[in-house]
């Protein structure tokens, strides 16, 4: 002790009464000190329960390493599975983050602190998305029904418009099928602007069978077309082999020309 | 090298009639303790003995002088012990075990301070300028004489409630200092203070003390407490 003389005064006046603790509490205390050498000081303890914790924090990691590793796939390799735009962004972030930790530890400690955060964030969203426990199983028949509906007429459209672009439609050796290659969209658009291009000479039975064909081409079938069109080469035969019709594409221009030589 | 069991200064066969200076005898009381408890925590059951010895009254004291009441210091000084003795692991050999003690008894307090509400403090009303600073010491700050000490030695009362009146620093330092007999060095090391603002503490605080000791007993209830 470093004390100085004049302040002897204070030390003596300030000296609480009684100047000891009991002696029991004394023989308690070397007691326990005694005894704690046979045992882990506290801080071993908590050495021990912060691993312990790691290894609860841990827990989420790997079910969300297993759920990267197993489910994603499945749910992938499901017909009709879905999954809901949190739940995706969860297993997306996990599915990184799992494979982060699985190449290997990060050098950066703060950077696997980081990895750490988000996959158990990652791994809370998961548990807060009900559609895990969705059941993955074939979609019912309405839902099926409306899936092929949809695939159907997408499909239908897409045909439609290929081969009315890049199909002719009329092979050389055989009869062109009006259904075929005017499908009802171009046909719609077709009749919706059609109409012979006004001429004084034109009869009125040329004007008729030219109008039939043109419902025809929308509406019927390959053999009341090429009728039509006989009717109205009889009815007009001093006329060109094809009609002059507003907007005619050339698909339909194709048509009567071939129309026209095997009518020939 | 012996470890002197009864709670002395550890003195090395070599040195032990040489003249001792404060300075030695604090070195050396460090020395001890440094190795009273590297034996302690290597197994050596004895050598908790020599620090419980060494610092028990000094340690009971402050607690008694902290808390006031003797069955609140019983329970407050046996559980700084077991703390010592729990987390023996966390102290580093590098420095002093009395600073590393008397910090573990400091925080200990702070936490029995805050549970129960801070203690009562008057100082905002005190009606002494603590703070002006003279270079000649006046009648009333001079150190208590043999009669005075007498007296107040009969009334406890009266210098709890001129402890009272101190600062939080101020009364930490001077319990550390003139009741458990803890150095400036010490001090610092207990309370993370830098060793001239515990200096300050003590100078300020030992004037103040020696005004109100002098002073009629105060009437704590008025200033509002």
């Amino acid at each position: 002790m470093n004390t100085s003389e004049p302040d002897d005064d204070l030390r003596e006046v300030l000296k609480p009464t009684p100047a000891s603790a009991p002696a029991s509490i004394d023989a308690a205390i070397r007691a326990h000190a005694r005894r704690a050498l046979n045992t882990k000081p506290t801080s071993e303890k908590n050495k021990d329960k912060r691993s312990g914790g790691k290894l609860l924090r841990l827990l989420p990691i790997a079910a969300v390493v297993v759920l990267s590793i197993g489910l994603i796939p499945r749910l992938q390799q499901e017909p009709g599975s879905q999954l809901s735009a949190p739940m995706a962004d969860a297993l997306q972030s996990a599915d990184e983050v799992a494979i982060d930790l699985l190449e290997g530890p990060s050098a950066d400690a703060e950077e696997s602190m980081a990895a750490e955060s988000e996959i158990v964030s990652s791994g809370a969203s998961l548990a807060s998305s009900k559609m895990v426990r969705v059941p993955l199983r074939e979609p019912g028949l309405p839902e099926r029904q409306a899936i092929e509906a949809e695939a159907e007429a997408a499909f239908r459209t897409e045909l439609s418009e290929e081969v009315s672009e890049n199909v002719a439609p009329f092979a050389a050796d055989s009869a062109p099928s009006v259904r075929a290659i005017k499908p009802e969209a171009s046909l719609a658009r077709l009749s919706e602007s059609r109409a012979l291009e006004e001429t004084d000479d034109v009869p009125e039975p040329a004007r008729t069978a030219a109008a039939d064909i043109l419902e025809l081409l929308r509406t019927g079938s390959d053999g009341q077309a090429h009728a039509a069109y006989r009717r109205w080469r009889e009815a007009w035969p001093q006329a060109e082999p094809v009609p002059k019709l507003k907007g005619m594409s050339d698909v339909e221009r194709d048509w009567f020309e071939r129309a026209a030589e095997r009518l020939e | 090298m012996r470890i002197e069991r009864d709670g002395g200064a550890f003195l090395s066969e070599a040195n032990s009639s040489s003249i001792r200076t404060p300075m030695d005898e604090e070195a050396q009381d460090s020395a001890r303790d440094a190795t009273a408890m590297a034996a302690w925590v290597a197994g050596d059951a004895d050598a908790f003995d020599v620090l419980h010895s060494a610092y028990r009254d000094r340690l009971w004291r402050y607690v008694l002088r902290s808390v006031r009441e003797e069955d609140i210091a019983h329970e407050l000084y046996q559980d700084i012990w077991m703390r010592v003795i729990d987390r023996r692991d966390d102290w580093q050999p590098t420095g002093r075990f009395v600073g590393w003690l008397f910090a573990i008894a400091r925080h200990r307090l702070i936490d029995h301070h805050r549970a129960e509400g801070r203690r009562p403090s008057i100082n905002a009303d005190i009606d002494i300028d603590t703070h002006q600073e003279s270079s000649v010491t006046s009648l009333v700050e001079r150190p208590l004489g043999p009669e005075e000490r007498a007296e107040l030695s009969q009334d406890d009362e009266r210098v709890q409630r001129a402890l009272d009146t101190l600062p939080d620093e101020q009364r930490e330092a001077v319990l550390m200092h003139h009741v458990a007999g803890l150095t400036h060095a010490e001090i610092s090391d207990a309370t993370g203070a830098a060793r001239e603002a515990v200096k300050s503490r003590l100078r300020y605080a030992v004037r103040r003390l020696r005004k109100l000791l002098r002073c009629e007993p105060l009437d704590v209830d008025r200033r509002g407490t």
